[in-house]
């Protein structure tokens, strides 16, 4: 029997408190493109809480984001040749894909006389496989990794902007040369990893750790992953799994307990988008 | 198999992080000139009920700070901005005059000050209040007038640094058609009737709630907490 490592994955949006009451759209979106033999692509966008259409932004460029990242791994070969590609090619690809996502948005936009600027949204794309992981985004949110499944890093710096809260969208004019690195963050993860989560500012209070003062009062963004938080859904992910739930049913717990599973996110104003996926093995 | 609604043990589960959350600073600026002397008790039972309401809502209590300055012929800082919980209730002075221009002024340091400090630690917060109660005729050496343009202009500068909400109150005797023409035609201010301190301190409470259950770059905010101050019975636009 051969065993091909693959991932079972819990995502959702939900709807914040604040947006609930005033009648607003959830502003969020994920996409989620499962491409068999371990390999997939999970995209988490945020729609800027100012604009009005920011909701059709998010979720224009996190669908159209999962089909074209999956096309790249498809077009350079790196499921082919069990290879993942290094630090620099990847950040090329990363950019230039993102771009084509923003034309893409922007006809969007034209089509439906649609401002351009009130689509604006941030995005995370994680491409999966079997070899690491290959991150990049625009924007804030947070998104970890687990290599060992003990111990968990981030994997990203949300882009804080000049003014505290703040932060860019991929609708902002970030594309030159000399900048785009500033803005877009693209890394490579070699090595394998055991499970990972993106997520949009509104679940960060619960799964990572960010602002705490120090000792000396001094507050910082720790920007860690909550392992007290990730574990334990880890493991209710893989047990729910081996029993036997589908991914609607995960997905349909991972709604329930993003809508309050715990004070903090039962308390959270904003909108809510989580995608937890941890690896598994089938035979094949 | 044992279906999974028997297993309550595997339902997601998980402790989050003790995380401090994006401040909204509220500068009350109280007048406590003579003629405010009977209505003391109420404001203090008002600040009272108001801090219990806050205390009570775990998002309120965990966003709003609150910062208390006093004018007289004397401007003191009676509460330095702090979240609810660490807030105390001070005991206020009395004096004849009604310095509202130095007040005001030392509410906008108080306020800057702060505003600096989130974001010289990178703080996210939410565009600060303050809110003016009084019941008199300003009086003093320097001109109202000039210290309230300085705040209007913030109210509509597109620098986050500087933005700010002020909204003015007037009880028995306010000069209202003043508080008129220092306050943003955005916020009107309002007459609270029969000097109801305990009407004001619930439209307070129920609007720092409004903000801190909202996301900082919500930019309905400001409208819904003048609609809210429009909405109270006890309060009336009186000029």
């Amino acid at each position: 029997m051969n065993f091909q490592p693959d991932w079972i994955v819990a995502s959702s949006s939900i709807l914040g408190n604040s947006h609930a009451a005033v009648n607003k759209p959830c502003q969020d979106a994920y996409w989620h493109l499962n491409m068999g033999h371990g390999w997939g692509v999970a995209v988490v966008s945020d729609g800027a809480g100012s604009y009005a259409y920011s909701h059709y932004g998010s979720r224009f460029t996190a669908r159209d984001a999962a089909h074209h990242f999956r096309n790249e791994v498809y077009k350079q070969g790196w499921m082919k040749n069990a290879s993942l590609p290094e630090e620099k090619e990847w950040k090329v690809c990363a950019q230039k894909t993102l771009f084509a996502v923003r034309g893409r948005l922007e006809g969007f936009a034209q089509q439906h006389e649609l401002s351009f600027a009130h689509l604006g949204c941030t995005i995370i794309v994680v491409i999966y496989s079997p070899l690491g992981l290959l991150v990049t985004h625009i924007g804030d949110g947070r998104a970890g990794y687990s290599a060992d499944g003990k111990q968990w890093e981030p994997m990203m710096i949300p882009y804080q902007g000049e003014s505290p809260g703040s932060t860019v969208f991929i609708t902002l004019d970030i594309w030159e040369l000399s900048v785009c690195d500033r803005f877009i963050e693209s890394r490579v993860i070699k090595g394998p990893v055991q499970a990972f989560c993106l997520l949009s500012d509104g679940c960060e209070d619960a799964a990572f750790e960010c602002w705490r003062a120090d000792k000396d009062g001094l507050v910082k963004d720790n920007n860690t992953p909550q392992p007290l938080f990730l574990d334990p859904n880890v493991e209710a992910l893989r047990k729910m799994h081996a029993e036997g739930l589908t991914p609607d049913q995960i997905n349909a717990r991972w709604t329930q307990f993003l809508e309050g599973g715990n004070s903090v996110l039962k308390n959270e104003p904003d909108d809510k988008t989580m995608i937890l996926s941890t690896k598994t093995f089938r035979d094949v | 198999m044992q279906s999974y609604k028997e297993e309550p043990w595997q339902d997601f589960s998980g402790e989050s992080a003790k995380n401090l959350h994006a401040k909204c600073l509220w500068v009350l600026v109280i007048d406590t000139s003579i003629s405010m002397e009977p209505h003391m008790q109420e404001l203090v039972e008002g600040l009272r009920a108001f801090k219990a309401d806050v205390e009570n809502d775990p998002v309120a209590s965990e966003r709003i700070e609150v910062a208390i300055v006093e004018f007289h012929e004397k401007v003191k800082v009676r509460c330095a901005p702090k979240l609810i919980d660490d807030m105390t209730i001070p005991e206020f002075s009395t004096g004849a005059y009604t310095f509202m221009a130095q007040g005001l002024e030392r509410a906008m340091q108080v306020l800057d000050t702060r505003v600096e400090w989130y974001r010289g630690s990178a703080q996210p917060y939410y565009v600060p209040f303050v809110v003016l109660i009084t019941d008199g005729e300003p009086n003093g050496p320097k001109d109202v007038h000039k210290v309230a343009m300085g705040i209007k202009k913030r109210m509509n500068s597109s620098k986050r640094s500087e933005q700010v909400m002020f909204m003015a109150f007037g009880v028995d005797g306010a000069n209202m058609e003043l508080l008129e023409e220092i306050s943003d035609p955005m916020f009107p201010p309002m007459y609270v009737r029969n000097a109801n301190f305990s009407s004001l301190f619930q439209w307070l409470s129920m609007s720092t709630k409004i903000v801190s259950h909202s996301t900082p770059d919500d930019l309905s905010l400001p409208q819904m907490i003048a609609e809210s101050a429009t909405d109270q019975e006890d309060f009336q636009r009186n000029v």
